[in-house]
């Protein structure tokens, strides 16, 4: 159950832009689609949501078709934009209108998203009271005043007001600043929380890292890796060593072929083999009485792993 | 459970129609367009009626001299056996030579500069009215051509009376004999008894062509805009996961024809009424001449059926010259294209316009068949040749049953290319590249 991608495809008269990709959610969680620009992810997902036709494969929802009947979708779009000249609380309603809410409750969520996301200001007129006593109501900026940012926040809430089963996220981060992306993170751990199937696509792998599950690398149209995030970081092994000492350890590194990525003042970024490689080096370390600060060895980030992967299909072609 | 895969599935079209239609009045330019057009419609009527009147009153008012040279005598010279009314005989009462004294006499006098001679005489072709004046006479000659007119419908009515014919008997022997082809025994008897004259049908089709090119054309830039507006805005991917395709693309353009129509209605309305208020207040000839010429007494002597039937032809027309606005709305890519899909439409309806005013003049069968069948001309001339009875319902129903085809056409072509065409975003297509697009679809349109 769940949903279940299988054997997409998409051609553009010749060219492949999508070539036989799977997945499958079988559990709520988040499942990233990563790639380079031009890889698939947003083809790949407009096909998901059946925007655009299949050359081949499915998509199930729970065994059935997916679809707006069959699976209540919430949908941030990689292109942000929103109606320009209609007010911003008229074109709020009529989407949550457009996915079966009634004015009452959609009115509830509006004013509940709104409070959430820091969008207060911008869909409802402000109550000034001006020199002589009197209130007076400032309408709210048009659409066309707000920043892509802010845009981008309300089209999330509009995402948001169905109270989606699934949750389809394309590059929700970019162009947010820092305050803003700490919100949205926020409340996708929120949805995490609720038990919400959750698909994002992006460029910002320490985001991605923080909240997903599977993941899927898409390279040139194809998926070069694909599977469960922990399982393919342990597969790569342990090979990033953060060592800090308090005097200089270069022979010792050197001596067992280690490579090294970087050093500041006796702190060394290496590169190990593996494990036995990293505790033959402490080994070497305390039996020579240097005292360390720091020995952390841990896996490769999901940057290095896309980045490896990519570069390694890039160089095959 | 519905299926997620028919494209002609319409759910929540009532939405988009009541948003796009609430948006559209309370945006401010559409607001201001809709305002000014009906002021401009409203006032229209009673300017052209008050311009008719004003250059009436501004020719027999404008000679400067008129103090010095108005008309104070008019000599009559009558040669005819055709008597006249001893008081007021030429009827000048409340016209502006009702000043003008009226003398009868034997021959025309010297003349002054205020003074006329007219002499009314029987010639080899009949009767003859000859105005005379001064050589130094102050009459403009637009006064002279006013007052011989005058006196020309009054001789008429006189000489009428002299013979002894009541109204009816003058009708029966001055009503026109035209001729006319037809083809066959069929066509004739299924040509209505009371066929309307070739002049008539050219006068009710241009009106009715010119009634469907304001609406056509008015409409079709906006439809285009406003389907275009998704993929401005860029909100085309949030609605698809929102809304049925054909749902979204079809509640826009209702939107829009309610938009036009009930501009163009309201304008209607408002022109009549105000044309009518204004022709109690103007009773000038030519306020009254202006009322006589949109005449529309055939159309009022229609049966219901038949006025149904210009209606339902009228909203075909419309749905079509829509839905076709539509598709090609949701082809251009940027504001520039829209220029070019707006041509494209205006071309078909300006030659459905031309057809509706050329061909009735011609009054041939063939042809008036010929342009009852045609799509897009049809529109134009097939409803008011039926109605009028210049061809019979058989004509009529082709044509019909073709633009119904046509409409289905549009509307499956619409359903199937929509989604495809309003997620493209790099070049405008062409209406040939619409269809191959249609094509790709499981099935032809």
């Amino acid at each position: 159950m769940g949903l279940s991608v299988k054997d997409l495809s998409k051609k553009y008269g010749e060219k492949t832009v999508v070539d036989h990709i799977s997945f499958e959610m079988e559990k709520p969680g988040v499942y990233a689609l990563l790639g380079t620009n031009g890889a698939g992810k947003t083809t790949s997902i407009r096909m998901i949501l059946d925007m655009l036709d299949k050359d081949s494969g499915e998509v199930l929802w729970n065994g059935k078709p997916l679809s707006f009947d069959t699976c209540n979708i919430g949908y941030l779009a990689e292109e942000r934009g929103l109606y320009q000249k209609y007010p911003l609380m008229d074109q709020i309603m009529y989407f949550g209108e457009l996915r079966g809410g009634n004015r009452d409750e959609l009115e509830k969520k509006i004013k509940y998203w709104s409070g959430r996301l820091k969008l207060d200001e911008y869909l409802y007129p402000e109550v000034k009271t001006l020199p002589n006593g009197r209130k007076s109501k400032v309408k709210p900026k048009s659409p066309d005043q707000l920043s892509k940012g802010n845009q981008q926040k309300i089209q999330f809430l509009i995402a948001m007001l169905s109270d989606p089963e699934l949750l389809v996220l394309d590059e929700p981060f970019s162009g947010l600043d820092p305050v803003n992306t700490d919100i949205l993170k926020d409340v996708v751990r929120e949805q995490i929380d609720a038990g919400k199937y959750i698909i994002m696509s992006s460029h910002q792998m320490a985001v991605v890292e923080e909240f997903c599950t599977d993941i899927t690398i898409l390279s040139r149209s194809k998926a070069i890796v694909k599977g469960n995030l922990n399982e393919i970081k342990k597969n790569y092994g342990r090979v990033n060593l953060e060592l800090k000492c308090e005097q200089d350890i270069s022979s010792y590194i050197n001596a067992l072929g280690i490579q090294t990525v970087s050093v500041k003042e006796f702190e060394y970024h290496l590169k190990v083999t593996g494990e036995e490689q990293a505790n033959a080096l402490l080994k070497n370390l305390v039996t020579a009485g240097i005292p360390i600060v720091r020995f952390d060895l841990s896996e490769l980030s999901l940057h290095e792993i896309f980045v490896k992967e990519v570069g390694a299909d890039e160089e095959q072609q | 459970m519905k299926n997620s895969n028919n494209i002609y599935r319409m759910d929540g079209i009532g939405k988009v129609f009541k948003f796009t239609l609430t948006q559209t009045f309370k945006n401010k330019g559409y607001r201001f367009s809709y305002i000014l057009m009906i002021a401009m419609m409203c006032f229209m009527g009673p300017i052209s009626m008050l311009s008719a009147s004003a250059s009436e009153k501004a020719i027999l008012e404008s000679d400067p001299l008129k103090e010095e040279n108005e008309l104070k005598t008019i000599y009559v010279q009558n040669d005819t056996p055709v008597s006249f009314a001893k008081e007021d005989p030429f009827e000048l009462k409340d016209t502006a030579f009702e000043k003008a004294v009226v003398s009868n006499v034997e021959s025309i006098p010297t003349l002054t500069d205020t003074e006329i001679g007219l002499i009314i005489s029987e010639g080899g072709e009949g009767y003859l009215i000859s105005s005379i004046i001064s050589d130094d006479s102050g009459i403009t000659s637009l006064q002279l051509d006013e007052l011989t007119k005058h006196i020309h419908k009054c001789f008429e009515s006189n000489r009428q009376i002299y013979a002894g014919i009541s109204d009816e008997q003058m009708e029966l022997l001055t009503n026109g004999i035209s001729t006319g082809k037809v083809y066959s025994l069929e066509d004739y008897l299924s040509i209505d008894s009371n066929r309307v004259p070739a002049s008539r049908i050219t006068v009710y089709s241009t009106v009715y062509s010119i009634i469907v090119m304001i609406l056509v054309s008015l409409t079709v830039s906006y439809v285009i805009t406003t389907v275009m507006e998704e993929k401005t805005s860029k909100l085309v991917e949030n609605l698809l996961v929102s809304v049925r395709p054909l749902a979204l693309v079809m509640g826009k353009i209702f939107a829009m024809m309610v938009y036009v129509t009930s501009m163009l209605v309201l304008g209607g309305l408002g022109s009549a009424v105000s044309t009518s208020i204004v022709s109690v207040f103007n009773k000038s000839e030519a306020a009254a001449e202006y009322t006589l010429h949109v005449d529309f007494s055939a159309l009022f002597g229609l049966s219901p059926w038949k006025i149904l039937i210009l209606f339902v032809s009228l909203v075909l027309t419309y749905l079509m010259y829509s839905i076709l606005a539509g598709i090609l709305g949701s082809a251009c890519t940027k504001a520039e294209d829209v220029g070019p899909s707006v041509m494209i439409i205006n071309i078909l309806s300006i030659a459905g316009y031309i057809s509706g005013m050329a061909f009735p003049s011609i009054d041939n069968p063939v042809l008036d068949k010929i342009t009852c069948i045609i799509p897009f001309i049809s529109s134009y001339v097939g409803p008011v040749y039926f109605v009028l009875g210049r061809v019979p319902f058989w004509v009529y129903l082709i044509g019909l049953a073709l633009q119904i085809a046509t409409i289905i056409f549009l509307f499956r072509l619409c359903a199937k290319v929509y989604r495809k065409l309003i997620v493209n975003d790099s070049k405008r297509l062409k209406f040939s590249e619409i269809l191959m697009l249609s094509r790709q679809e499981a099935g032809n349109v």
